[in-house]
């Protein structure tokens, strides 16, 4: 077996290691507050028509930007991407599950796989010249692992798809075989959306998300809540 | 305010033209109009305004601007750059942008506002003439807008909208009912730091036929309102709603745009 980075990669990508994802539904709640998303079809529905758009046109194309610039030692352009990610985010909730989870990841790293890659970022960050954001963290932690791109972006999207397929058992009537059923789906739709993502220019890179970007707005005013975000 | 803003520059050509500022006490209105019939292809308009420190200027486009059909190598662009000033003021309320059918259209904006500053930025777009059954048939709708406050970077929106490579799913809502009226309101002022009531009051204006959210950027004294409405008049009501309270948080006067 010749893939150093493979089990680096399970171990950061599974649902045990601690980075808070759990605590978010990335506005997923109050999109089933409202009543859209309400069973498995309308789940997969919104993977489809909101997570992939979101995948394709940002952050897939975000991560591989990184991916690059890691990959050259580029720092300043690091810190540059790091903060068109975080103005990229028009809701505060979603900004802040991106950066506690990024700060988290990189806290976690430094302490389990210590490298001087990371001793900078976290250098970085005491300068306040990085956020960092998740997609910044995962991009330069694979870089560090040696991971090939194409690697980082299926697991990227596969994080990216099952975080809300397992906030929706705790959202709607679905259970855990509904759930992996749709997980199933959408993935088996992801190589065109990965693969799109690649010619995404950074200057025209994000993806419009009207709804999602309301419903996250509204998830910050409601009285009760059961994700952060 | 120390006293009456004027306008010091003015410079423009076809296919824009410029009104006779009018200082109405609070504010220096200014129209700015596209007196042909919109955007067609090839069209290309960069637009700079910059208000200079303590004055108050609201942009007006009193008409919409529409993007007409165009061949499918064809696009129009428009380019505007704002810049406000420390203790100056700036609105920015155009009438729709409609993305008619088989029309392509680049929009770049790049807002900075100094210490102090103040805005009111509106963006109003409608995926097509609805009336006209017609929607969502634009070839592609490219925008990019940055807004950096005293030089970060608060808010960087970009993206390609092509309705045909199933890239408006967000807008056309596969969820369920389509809202085809989106606006985006960009609000900059230090006096909004403490607005709960006024972000409250966003919150509850949520209706049939509304969806409207409100939250902080990601540096400054920015905040962003977005709604999405299922015809133009509600979507007017809110955007007036919104203004009405963003001038009385911040302690000025709106200017009467002269319009419906």
């Amino acid at each position: 077996m010749n893939f150093p980075w493979l089990q680096a990669m399970l171990q950061t990508t599974d649902p045990l290691f601690p980075i808070g994802s759990y605590a978010h539904s990335y506005g997923l709640e109050e999109l089933c507050a409202s009543g859209e998303v309400h069973d498995a079809p309308s789940l997969l529905q919104y993977l489809e028509s909101i997570v992939f758009l979101n995948l394709q046109e940002f952050e897939l194309p975000y991560l591989r930007f990184t991916y690059d610039a890691a990959a050259k030692l580029k720092f300043d352009d690091i810190c540059q991407l790091d903060e068109e990610i975080s103005a990229s985010k028009p809701c505060k909730e979603l900004r802040q599950a991106s950066s506690a989870q990024g700060k988290q990841r990189l806290r976690l790293l430094s302490k389990l796989r210590p490298s001087p890659f990371f001793a900078e970022l976290k250098q970085l960050k005491l300068e306040k010249r990085i956020t960092p954001h998740h997609i910044t963290i995962f991009a330069c932690e694979n870089v560090d692992l040696e991971t090939p791109l194409e690697a980082a972006l299926v697991a990227w999207s596969y994080q990216t798809l099952a975080a809300p397929c397992a906030a929706s058992l705790k959202l709607i009537r679905i259970g855990q075989e509904g759930a992996q059923t749709v997980l199933t789906e959408s993935l088996q739709k992801i190589e065109p959306v990965i693969q799109n993502s690649l010619s995404i220019e950074r200057d025209f890179a994000g993806a419009f998300l009207p709804t999602l970007d309301i419903a996250s707005q509204r998830h910050e005013h409601a009285f009760s809540r059961l994700f952060i975000s | 305010m120390t006293g009456k803003s004027v306008l010091t520059q003015k410079d423009f050509k076809t296919p824009i033209h410029i009104s006779k500022p009018y200082w109405d006490g609070n504010s220096l209105l200014l129209n700015l109009m596209c007196p042909t019939a919109g955007m067609l292809a090839g069209d290309s308009v960069d637009l700079s305004i910059r208000t200079k420190s303590e004055a108050a200027i609201t942009v007006s486009n009193p008409s919409s601007l529409r993007i007409h059909k165009m061949d499918s190598n064809e696009e129009a662009n428009w380019n505007q750059r704002f810049t406000i000033e420390a203790n100056a003021f700036l609105e920015n309320n155009p009438e729709w942008l409609i993305l008619q059918g088989d029309s392509s259209f680049t929009q770049r904006t790049t807002i900075s506002v100094d210490r102090g500053g103040e805005l009111f930025f509106i963006e109003a777009i409608s995926p097509g003439r609805i009336a006209h059954g017609e929607a969502f048939t634009f070839r592609r709708f490219r925008n990019r807008l940055s807004l950096r406050y005293e030089g970060a970077l608060s808010l960087l929106e970009k993206h390609t909208i092509e309705p045909r490579r199933n890239s408006a799913s967000s807008w056309t809502n596969d969820l369920g009912e389509t809202y085809p009226f989106y606006v985006s309101i960009l609000l900059v002022s230090e006096r909004l730091s403490n607005s709960a009531t006024f972000w409250r009051a966003i919150y509850e204006k949520q209706s049939e036929g509304l969806k409207i959210g409100s939250s902080q950027l990601a540096n400054g004294p920015c905040w962003n309102i977005k709604l999405l409405a299922k015809d133009p008049i509600t979507a007017r009501k809110a955007i007036a709603f919104a203004r009405q309270r963003f001038y009385a948080e911040i302690g000025r006067n709106p200017t009467e745009l002269r319009r419906q």
